[in-house]
């Protein structure tokens, strides 16, 4: 390939976007008609079916991140782009295992209500929800200023004006359509990702007679088997595992996903939609890796180079070879759309940890007026929409590919612990849920900026006083050690009481044996 | 019957620990398959390179491997309780509405 149409106006894509927000606009409103109740705007009133949430959950790990970034990290480095995919999928049979049975079974609507079943509201409500939205936030960061970076690669859109299309329609779906219309977003974008992103799979294996190893051999050929071969992810493997801890349970923190599972009427669903999220994510994974060799072999490393340092245009510039302007156009389209199905369960559930959670179960003791606690909702709403242009705004041009990790991080550190510990341990305290999740969240937050991430690669020192990319490996079992020693020290009769309780409800669902 | 009852019922502790049981197992072996796998690609590079068939090493073999069989791992759970785990929970649980 010699030149890209990259970073013009492309009218098929504008096109194919506008389509999809009519699309998604005609749902938002169908959605809100059948949206009335804080049940309907947090959590769909259950009507989500297992396979439809299994996309969903699919949806919201299929981000432009890691479509783009994955491919590109493929088409650059080979085989550690392929290490690096699996790590993200391997925390999803943890979700499954560990967290997402209790959690339907326990709570209503946020990850909260189950650290908090049978400790002092207040208090765990307090920094549970101020751990999720951290978690939100730094997410939400990394998503609004990559989209804004992409846009402006794909279409040649101007920075500013993408944050803020993407901030003003996240908003009027969360607003408009609660948690129905945010699902539905997800799922067909997610379909439309999958599709695209298999076609255009199954357009570069046609070049090498649908052999999947006459595929890797001209990849060996042109890049010798170092392509094919552990490089620098694995130089130290200590980072890498730490990455991969934090991956995989960080998946079992992340408030966007733990939402999701009161989408569905029952555990049985819940367990289901697993099972479908884990599939199409891995089967994407799986493409994004046939996708990166594609791109290194077809597009070449310099023209991948050229148009970004990172890669991240790697699968279009295929998609533009194999297929011309129209494939371009759609997928560059569906890479937009990715963005905004992420950022719209992100605000929505930032906002339900200020509404629900802050709100409701601490200001109004858990009993608010159901009209009030939605208002207090749709406000939240609103001024996260508002925090992401904003945040987006302000970090343009920043280096933020950091964030997600950090997210993960955190996620991993200071809400999944907390989580499992309120879920198994009968002995578990209220100081020690909060001394849990404040130690996760500082340790994350503090080791992340000493490490090589951001001590170096950002500060630009010499040396990191931190040897770790990623915290995960300290960060978490501190986390779940600050825990068991401060609730061992501190005694909740109440909490101990309440466990047997617990346990039942999660086992034989709400109601408990009644 | 109250909360307690229930709790101490020698068939509801048998259906818990199993549960239990079986989510801690498949997590661990999910990790170790997992740490196994970096651990492999750190310190046996070599063996990586080995060819399975036709072109297709040894290393992308088990990483696309790795994520088959975690997705196998969550269907077998999945089988297992929906289908018998919830058939015993269903069971016990309309022994306990019986009793009261």
């Amino acid at each position: 390939m010699n030149q890209s149409t990259l970073g013009q106006t492309n009218i098929i894509s504008i096109l194919f976007f506008f389509l999809f927000i009519a699309l998604t606009l005609y749902i938002t409103f169908w959605a809100a008609k059948k949206s009335k109740t804080a049940s309907d705007f947090y959590a769909a009133g259950h009507s989500i079916s297992g396979l439809q949430n299994g996309l969903a959950l699919a949806g919201d790990f299929m981000s432009a991140a890691s479509f783009l970034g994955i491919a590109g990290m493929v088409a650059l480095t080979g085989f550690d782009g392929l290490i690096y995919s699996v790590g993200w999928l391997v925390g999803w049979p943890v979700v499954l295992f560990l967290i997402a049975e209790p959690l339907r079974n326990l709570g209503k609507y946020t990850f909260a209500d189950v650290v908090a079943y049978r400790l002092r509201q207040k208090p765990v409500r307090v920094v549970a929800a101020f751990g999720g939205i951290v978690t939100v936030i730094f997410y939400l960061l990394a998503q609004m200023v990559g989209a804004g970076t992409l846009v402006k690669l794909m279409f040649g859109l101007p920075y500013e004006a993408a944050i803020i299309i993407i901030g003003g329609l996240i908003i009027a779906y969360v607003l408009i359509g609660g948690m129905l219309a945010t699902t539905w977003v997800q799922i067909i974008k997610a379909a439309l990702l999958l599709g695209g992103a298999t076609v255009l799979a199954l357009l570069t294996l046609a070049r090498f007679g649908f052999h999947f190893g006459a595929l890797l051999e001209t990849a060996e050929q042109k890049f010798t088997i170092n392509f094919l071969l552990p490089g620098g992810l694995v130089k130290n493997p200590l980072d890498t595992i730490s990455l991969g801890l934090a991956l995989m349970f960080g998946t079992s923190g992340l408030p966007h996903i733990l939402m999701r599972f009161y989408t569905v009427p029952n555990a049985k669903e819940a367990r289901k939609s697993v099972f479908f999220a884990t599939g199409f994510i891995g089967f994407f994974y799986i493409l994004t890796f046939i996708l990166g060799f594609g791109a290194a072999i077809l597009v070449g490393h310099d023209v991948i180079l050229n148009i970004d340092k990172g890669g991240n245009m790697a699968a279009l510039l295929l998609a533009e070879v194999l297929g011309g302007q129209v494939f371009l156009g759609y997928l560059a389209a569906v890479a937009f759309a990715t963005i905004l199905a992420v950022v719209a369960g992100l605000a929505l559930a930032g906002a339900s940890a200020l509404s629900h959670d802050i709100y409701a179960s601490v200001i109004k003791k858990g009993n608010p007026s159901e009209k009030g606690e939605l208002k207090v909702a749709k406000y939240s709403t609103l001024g996260l929409g508002i925090v992401a242009i904003v945040l987006g705004i302000l970090f343009k041009g920043q280096n933020v590919a950091f964030m997600v990790g950090l997210a993960f991080a955190v996620a991993a550190s200071s809400n999944f612990p907390a989580l499992l510990m309120s879920i198994l341990w009968k002995k578990f305290t209220t100081p020690g849920a909060v001394a849990s999740m404040l130690a996760g969240l500082g340790l994350a937050i503090i080791l992340i900026i000493l490490s090589p991430t951001i001590w170096v690669d950002v500060l630009k020192h010499p040396t990191a006083l931190f040897p770790l990319k990623n915290p995960g490996l300290v960060s978490i079992p501190a986390s779940f050690l600050v825990g068991i020693l401060v609730s061992l020290v501190t005694r909740e009769k109440e909490a101990g009481e309440r466990f047997e309780a617990e346990i039942i409800q999660a086992s034989l669902g709400a109601g408990g044996g009644k | 019957m109250d909360e307690k009852k229930i709790f101490q019922e020698q068939e509801f502790q048998e259906l818990y620990r199993k549960r239990r049981l079986v989510s801690f197992v498949l997590t661990f072996l999910t990790m170790g398959i997992y740490i196994f796998f970096i651990l492999l690609d750190a310190f046996d590079r070599e063996i990586m390179a080995y060819k399975v068939f036709g072109g297709v090493t040894l290393g992308i073999s088990m990483g696309i491997g790795v994520i088959i069989f975690s997705w196998i791992l969550t269907g077998i759970y999945v089988v297992w309780a929906n289908q018998k785990y919830d058939r015993q929970i269903e069971s016990f649980r309309r022994k306990v509405g019986n009793i009261q």
